[in-house]
């Protein structure tokens, strides 16, 4: 038989496991991994921060679902030149490779405002005319 | 489901690696046997980090100074097959210590896999460097990145322990932060008289309120920051500081060492690593029983660290601008002088007044202290434990007093996060106090 004070520390046990859970959203976290991509699950964790979302502020999550839809098109050892119109944050490093070189001919707009001639471009990728890829014509 | 069996995987690449000891070398009476989990990875963590810092200074890129690290390893398992015939020692304690860390190790895995955030800092200073590393660069290549000036030891592990994984995302390397953060806190409550189920409770709950210590993020404390860095090694150093108070033996040398190494681990992975690592040192010589032979070596290896520091930033040319820190433009005397006001002096208090208010940690230590106040004890036992909290927290609000930005701005988004680096300090007020023998909790059955 178990003792009352035995039973009492074991429920008390349980229970800062149960907050432990709680804590750390594993139930959640659980089904995200092995429901979402990791670039997915990225935007998404991006959306909550005040500095970025997916075309907004940073805008890390456009820029991960170009680095994951695009990176074929990318000339070999170079990323796309980066216009942020939101707050000039520039994260080169979502491409993980700081030895690339800045491609001016392929380009992503952060906020589109016009400063960008685009008819001498073609556009790869358009969010609702805010955020864009966009590509020199015979470049 | 595969990327949930990968991030197990890590755990179980990051905990191998961090197994074997050095101290097998030189190991006559099987000391090591009686290692706890927490102890030995502690140890072997310290002398890891300052292993790949070191090869690092060689100017060797990251694949050569994994497959190095390997090849140490390849000899240290030799020696362990040699000597144990066979790999760990698996006593109920360890058991149980390795259960535990498996558990919490998962359970933080999870949620660093899922919110996939780097934090705002993190981006400007600390990815930069684990990519240049990770993209196979060197030292010499830094100060072609974003802001060269800020140490890179917490970059370097990062992208070790990626380059390492079979997940093919940054957030691998991350986690040796999760397992080192989690280590660091079972080590400390290894300390504790408590029972087993005790010591369960204690961790748990101990994580809990040492995760989530910042007022204005959004993001966890995994995010790339090297707080959780610092905080892991002080935290680690706590523990070597009390064994150094309770042991008289010639483990206390050996101790000392590691407090010295630590140090040297603080002044590469963060500025404020200086005052720190400055503190530890002082706590080290003005409260503990050494010999004055001793104490002068002590300061003389601190000195020889720090000029070590300034040396290599000057032979890789890493701070061309000789720049210290973001915010501190002009310390001249005179500068410094204007800046102090009563105004500021008052700001820089409330700050500071509040973040220590909300640290759950600090809380604890100044509940201890006001336990001990009213139960009328002797506080000597933890004066060096009061004195690195006071220390730390004056000369932090000087710093901030003298910057040259806005400096409200700087309090709220950094004064936690300083106080949060040094806050171990203020559980081994407690540590102290519980495990006190004039103080009897037995009757509360504990």
């Amino acid at each position: 038989m178990i003792g009352n004070k035995k039973f009492f520390n074991l429920t008390l046990v349980v229970l800062i496991f149960f907050v432990f859970f709680q804590e750390f959203n594993i139930f959640k976290n659980v089904f995200n991994i092995i429901n979402k991509k990791s670039y997915v699950r990225a935007t998404e964790a991006y959306k909550k921060t005040f500095f970025s979302g997916y075309c907004e502020g940073s805008s890390h999550g456009y820029l991960l679902h170009i680095k994951n839809k695009y990176s074929e098109r990318f000339i070999k050892n170079q990323i796309p030149k980066i216009i942020n119109n939101f707050n000039g944050r520039k994260e080169y490093w979502v491409f993980l490779n700081v030895n690339s070189k800045i491609n001016d001919n392929q380009i992503i707009i952060l906020k589109n405002v016009g400063n960008i001639n685009i008819n001498d471009y073609n556009i790869i990728d358009n969010d609702k005319d805010g955020c864009l890829f966009i590509e020199k014509k015979n470049g | 489901m595969v990327e949930i069996f990968l991030i197990l995987l890590q755990f179980l690449i990051i905990f191998f690696f961090l197994s074997f000891n050095i101290c097998i070398l030189n190991d006559k009476n099987l000391l090591l046997r009686k290692l706890s989990i927490p102890e030995n990875i502690a140890f072997n963590s310290i002398i890891f980090l300052n292993f790949i810092l070191f090869l690092s200074f060689l100017n060797f890129n990251l694949n050569k100074i994994i497959l190095i690290y390997v090849l140490f390893l390849f000899f240290l398992i030799t020696i362990y097959l040699y000597k144990f015939k066979n790999l760990q020692n698996y006593t109920k304690d360890n058991l149980l210590n390795f259960s535990l860390l498996f558990f919490a190790s998962l359970i933080i895995f999870l949620e660093v896999a899922n919110n996939l955030v780097i934090g705002w800092d993190a981006q400007k200073f600390w990815i930069y460097k684990t990519l240049n590393f990770y993209n196979e660069n060197t030292i010499t290549n830094l100060p072609n990145l974003p802001n060269p000036w800020y140490p890179y030891l917490g970059s370097l592990s990062w992208s070790f322990f990626w380059k390492l994984s079979f997940i093919q995302n940054e957030y691998s390397g991350r986690l040796f932060y999760v397992f080192l953060y989690l280590t660091s806190l079972l080590l400390i409550i290894g300390n504790l008289n408590l029972s087993k189920l005790y010591k369960v409770k204690f961790y748990i709950i101990l994580i809990i309120i040492s995760y989530d210590y910042t007022y204005h993020s959004h993001w966890s404390m995994f995010s790339g920051y090297q707080d959780i860095l610092v905080f892991s090694l002080v935290m680690i150093a706590m523990h070597f500081l009390y064994q150094i108070s309770k042991n008289t033996d010639k483990s206390k040398n050996l101790d000392i060492l590691k407090i010295l190494l630590i140090c040297n681990l603080l002044i590469w992975t963060k500025q404020e690593g200086f005052v720190i690592s400055l503190s530890l040192i002082l706590t080290l010589i003005l409260f503990f029983k050494i010999n004055l032979n001793k104490k002068i070596y002590i300061l003389a290896i601190f000195l020889l660290i720090i000029f070590l520091r300034f040396f290599i930033f000057e032979f890789y040319n890493l701070n061309p601008t000789n720049f210290q820190h973001t915010g501190y433009n002009d310390i001249t005397i005179l500068s410094i002088i204007e800046k102090i006001s009563l105004e500021r002096i008052f700001t820089v208090s409330k700050y500071f007044f509040l973040g220590l208010f909300s640290n759950y940690l600090i809380l604890i230590g100044l509940f201890t202290l006001l336990f001990i106040n009213i139960e009328k004890q002797n506080l000597k036992r933890i004066f060096y434990a009061i004195f690195f909290l006071v220390f730390n927290i004056f000369v932090f609000c000087a710093i901030y007093l003298i910057t040259d930005t806005d400096l409200k701005h700087m309090l709220e988004t950094g004064v936690d996060r300083i106080i949060f680096q040094f806050s171990p300090s203020a559980l081994l007020i407690f540590i102290e106090l519980y495990n006190s023998k004039k103080i009897n909790l037995r009757k509360f059955n504990l």
